[in-house]
């Protein structure tokens, strides 16, 4: 376990050098790569289209659209790898769950796991300070938790209190600690490095707790293993998202920024 | 123990002021009056139609016209959607509107509405949306009416073959949204020479009348409604997302088409709504942004797909993990009016030599083909007295031509109350015969 905080306070410390500049950087690097590639299609295009030219003016439209992302060719890749995985894989074990369990039984898995969350939760609420999400955080947790048989069922929820979703890369976001490059993750999606350090430290927060005591079983391995499958569908169920749906040859490009914007959105909250 | 925590728990729910608060349901028929806030934001839950959560619907693909070029890798086969029914039905072809594929939302709903209501349901995505624009559009230049409809009835005359088998169909009928109720109107008048289907019925709904002009209308909302113009997109969405901080909380994932921008508009406080400084709507931007989103798609797609270096240089080859923020930004920048004039147009003039530019445009609106409306007891129209894309004579040059076919309804700006309870009864008794 040591060893393995030790590394995540490596990429950490990584993550903050690098996320507390990436702004500036980000407005520089766009300049001198369209600039260049403007200049080799000016050169390319037929004089007399007009329209071109005005449209490549390097003056028009500075793209406030664009996010800090050095590592673009590897993220395409994962990207593309995720799409043809979510294709072959992902979705038709999602169709085989939804065509083989209750829809109320998924709604139990969903809570199940949602309610593991919020130890989590609790603890980042509490390292930013939150303290009214903090108490909500608790309460459901204990509500949950024994009116809601183990989390099965939300009632909670019934009484208003909703969750509160925190997670360590939005307390590092928090505290002021920049975003760092654009991040795709395999299986994952759409991070940042800030954002894959802080999922690094959920998970070994999670695996320290051992909520479900599992570090006594001697099934342990394989719990773990059918655990983090089922949670893989679960979440995938509750995501809406399909790959290459949005009818957009600039999907990649839409989906960093809006990532971006809805982790910028999630922190400020 | 249990007993403390369900006795705290019931405290709170009676102290907590979003159990206890109901929301004003003002009774009638759709509520918001805001025709650009009405688009936006669609139909409020409580004046929705009534649907079913989940229909039996399968996915079909379609083999394409064109190689696909390895950046769309992932759009390869033409894909549409059918809801069948057990027995027989007449089946009804719905096209979708601009840049919205078969599955967008829109088309669920209408889809659910109609299979519900007992039709088999063939769903289309548009010619403008990517899918199709790079499988099945002859030139993959869309926007032009005429050769839109050939491509359109040539998709379904394949997409009946496919489900010919599982469907019992006892007539045949076509529909569409925006666009796509212009297509409907096209398709219609090709079949009375190709008679494939011999259609029955057209439905439409909130159809431009003469295209270039609703386009131009939604060309000019961005440049009125953000500052800056194009160039001022990333800082409009920036702002505005912002504005969301407060309280839209993105529960179910993200959806980038204009539905993500609906659904994020949606969320805000009704009394921050509205216009801005120096006149400027919210909700006009956004739809000014999401249309040139739209448009962008198809500039870029049709330029690499028909080779016309108008932003790509042809011979240009993309791969998979081609760098685009290049040619999205100049994608961005151009207006759908300046597509169709430098793209459609002169395409259109070498394959019709002697045509002008004027006499193409009007051969891409309803008032081409008014004998085939008027004259036609099957065709029906039904749009908003607050409309968006329609020119100030345009709803009076529709009500002139189809007398009681057309039924205008108060509110719902372009398209926002297309699933509200009287749209879709309007719909569905249209359909089943009993106006």
């Amino acid at each position: 376990m040591n060893y393995k905080l030790q590394c995540y306070g490596a990429v950490l410390a990584i993550a903050l050098c690098l996320g507390t500049n990436s702004w500036a950087e980000e407005e520089q690097s766009d300049a001198p790569l369209n600039q260049e590639k403007i200049e080799e299609l000016m050169a390319a295009q037929a004089p007399q289209k007009g329209e071109v030219a005005r449209l490549v003016k390097p003056e028009v439209a500075e793209n406030s659209l664009l996010v800090y992302d050095p590592w673009e060719p590897m993220n395409r890749g994962v990207y593309n790898f995720n799409a043809r995985f979510d294709r072959a894989v992902f979705l038709p074990t999602l169709r085989a769950y939804r065509a083989l369990t209750p829809d109320i039984v998924e709604q139990g898995v969903s809570n199940f796991f949602s309610n593991l969350g919020e130890v989590n939760n609790l603890l980042n609420n509490l390292l930013q300070l939150r303290m009214k999400s903090s108490g909500i955080t608790l309460w459901r947790f204990v509500v949950n938790s024994t009116v809601g048989v183990a989390g099965l069922w939300d009632p909670a929820e019934k009484f208003g209190m909703y969750q509160q979703s925190e997670d360590f890369g939005q307390t590092l976001g928090y505290w002021g600690v920049g975003s760092g490059p654009y991040l795709v993750m395999p299986f994952f999606g759409p991070s940042s490095l800030r954002d894959a350090s802080g999922l690094g430290v959920d998970y070994a927060l999670d695996t320290h707790l051992d909520l479900l005591a599992l570090q006594d079983d001697g099934n342990q391995d394989d719990i773990r293993i059918g655990l983090a499958l089922l949670g893989a569908v679960d979440t995938r169920k509750n995501t809406a998202f399909r790959y290459y749906e949005t009818g957009s040859p600039f999907e990649y490009e839409l989906v960093r920024f809006a990532h971006r914007q809805l982790r910028e959105v999630q922190i400020e909250k | 123990m249990l007993k403390q925590l369900m006795a705290i728990g019931l405290v709170v729910a009676c102290c907590s002021g979003e159990v206890l608060a109901t929301g004003e349901r003002p009774p009638g028929e759709y509520p918001i009056e805001d025709r650009f806030a009405a688009t936006v934001i669609g139909t409020p839950s409580f004046y929705k139609a009534q649907l079913p959560a989940e229909i039996p619907v399968k996915d079909y693909t379609l083999p394409g016209l064109h190689p696909v070029p390895k950046l769309f890798w992932y759009s390869e086969d033409l894909h549409f959607s059918a809801a069948l029914q057990k027995g027989r039905a007449p089946l009804v072809f719905n096209i979708a509107g601009t840049g919205a594929g078969y599955q967008s939302k829109k088309m669920q709903a209408l889809q659910k509405a109609l299979y519900q209501a007992g039709f088999h349901v063939v769903n289309l995505s548009s010619p403008t949306y990517l899918n199709f624009l790079i499988n099945a559009s002859r030139s993959n230049l869309p926007g032009f009416l005429p050769e839109d409809a050939e491509d359109i009835y040539r998709v379904m005359e394949l997409a009946y073959q496919k489900i010919k088998a599982d469907a019992d169909v006892s007539e045949f009928h076509v529909m569409g949204y925006s666009l796509g109720a212009a297509h409907a109107a096209f398709v219609a008048k090709l079949d009375q020479t190709r008679k494939s289907f011999d259609l029955q019925k057209v439905y439409m709904i909130n159809p431009p009348v003469d295209l270039y002009s609703s386009v131009d209308i939604l060309d000019q909302l961005l440049d009125d409604n953000v500052k800056g113009g194009v160039a001022g997109i990333g800082a409009f969405l920036d702002k505005a997302l912002n504005r969301l901080a407060a309280s839209y909380e993105p529960k179910d994932g993200m959806h980038f088409d204009g539905d993500f921008l609906y659904d994020a508009y949606s969320s805000w406080d009704p009394s921050t709504r509205g216009v801005g400084p120096e006149g400027r709507s919210g909700a006009a931007a956004l739809i000014g942004t999401s249309f040139r989103i739209s448009s962008a798609n198809v500039v870029f797609a049709s330029d690499l797909m028909s080779q016309a270096g108008y932003i790509i240089p042809p011979g240009t080859e993309f791969g998979r993990r081609e760098r685009l923020d290049y040619y999205a930004k100049a994608s961005h920048v151009v207006k759908f009016t300046e597509y169709v004039d430098h793209m459609v147009v002169p395409y259109l003039q070498k394959k019709y030599p002697g045509k002008s530019r004027k006499q193409l445009l009007g051969e891409a609106s309803l008032r081409h083909i008014e004998a085939f409306l008027a004259g036609n007891a099957q065709v029906r129209v039904v749009t908003n007295r607050d409309e968006i894309i329609l020119a100030p004579d345009e709803l009076e040059y529709m009500e002139g031509l189809l007398g009681d076919r057309i039924k205008v309804f108060d509110h719902g700006g372009h398209c926002g109350n297309i699933d509200s309870k009287e749209s879709v009864a309007d719909m569905v008794a249209f359909l089943r015969g009993g106006q």
